[in-house]
């Protein structure tokens, strides 16, 4: 297959989300640790309805590229996206911006795991809660449980 | 042989590619991209229901100039290649 650049691609899955599809897309990357692993999981693609804080979701930032972030607040039309596996830094949006909603994270086994069970839902606010330290958290997991895992 | 349930030929990018669709279900990390050809045969394979080396075979010489020899070399080594990734059964 020729080399397409990946928003060619992104933009082909939207489409078909568009169309009301769920997409198995995969993800690259770490700015999601320690939910999402890039490079081994996929995300299960929907169209977004009312996006939520807490929502993780494929989105057009900063008017120049697509990130797979969680939503951390919405103000208006105004959205503020931060990966999960990110220490700082936070991406930028318009609501209208926001492509997709991942629902559900595909492991290494093809499991599809949804994301908003309660188990998810509280663990991913107490990883809020952690911000101040999520760095450090973040360099023992990515030198023990990442290596092992998945 | 008979195409799997689920495997749907697609434009994805201006490239034809066999996507792993199931109830509404596209799994992008799974994309077969086929050249011209292929694409052709894996349409007459599932016109065709129940085929076999053969018979597609006999399609591809009928539609296109080739010998009979390079078609089936062709054909063979394409659904070996099918059967290896799973989909066809």
């Amino acid at each position: 297959m020729a080399k397409v650049s990946d928003n060619v691609i992104i933009g082909n899955a939207i489409q078909l989300v568009n169309e009301g599809m769920k997409v198995t897309f995969p993800v690259k990357g770490y700015s999601m640790l320690p939910f999402i692993i890039g490079g081994r999981e996929s995300v299960d693609l929907v169209k977004p309805e009312e996006p939520k804080v807490g929502d993780v979701v494929l989105a057009w930032v900063e008017g120049r590229r697509y990130v797979v972030h969680r939503i951390i607040s919405i103000n208006g039309d105004q959205v503020v996206l931060m990966g999960d596996g990110n220490v700082a830094g936070v991406e930028h949006c318009r609501l209208k911006d926001v492509a997709a909603v991942a629902v559900a994270v595909v492991d290494r086994k093809g499991r599809h795991h949804p994301l908003y069970v309660a188990w998810r839902v509280r663990a991913s606010r107490l990883w809020w809660r952690l911000l101040p330290v999520r760095r450090w958290i973040l360099a023992v997991y990515r030198r023990t449980w990442l290596k092992v895992a998945g | 042989m008979k195409q799997k349930e689920g495997f749907v030929l697609r434009d994805v990018c201006g490239e034809k590619v066999i996507v792993a669709e199931g109830l509404g279900v596209v799994d992008f990390g799974k994309l077969v991209s086929l050249n011209e050809t292929a694409a052709w045969l894996w349409q007459e394979a599932a016109k065709q229901g129940d085929f076999t080396v053969d018979s597609l075979t006999q399609a591809l010489c009928d539609e296109y100039e080739v010998s009979q020899e390079q078609a089936r070399r062709d054909v063979t080594a394409l659904i070996g290649q099918w059967q290896e990734i799973g989909i066809i059964g």
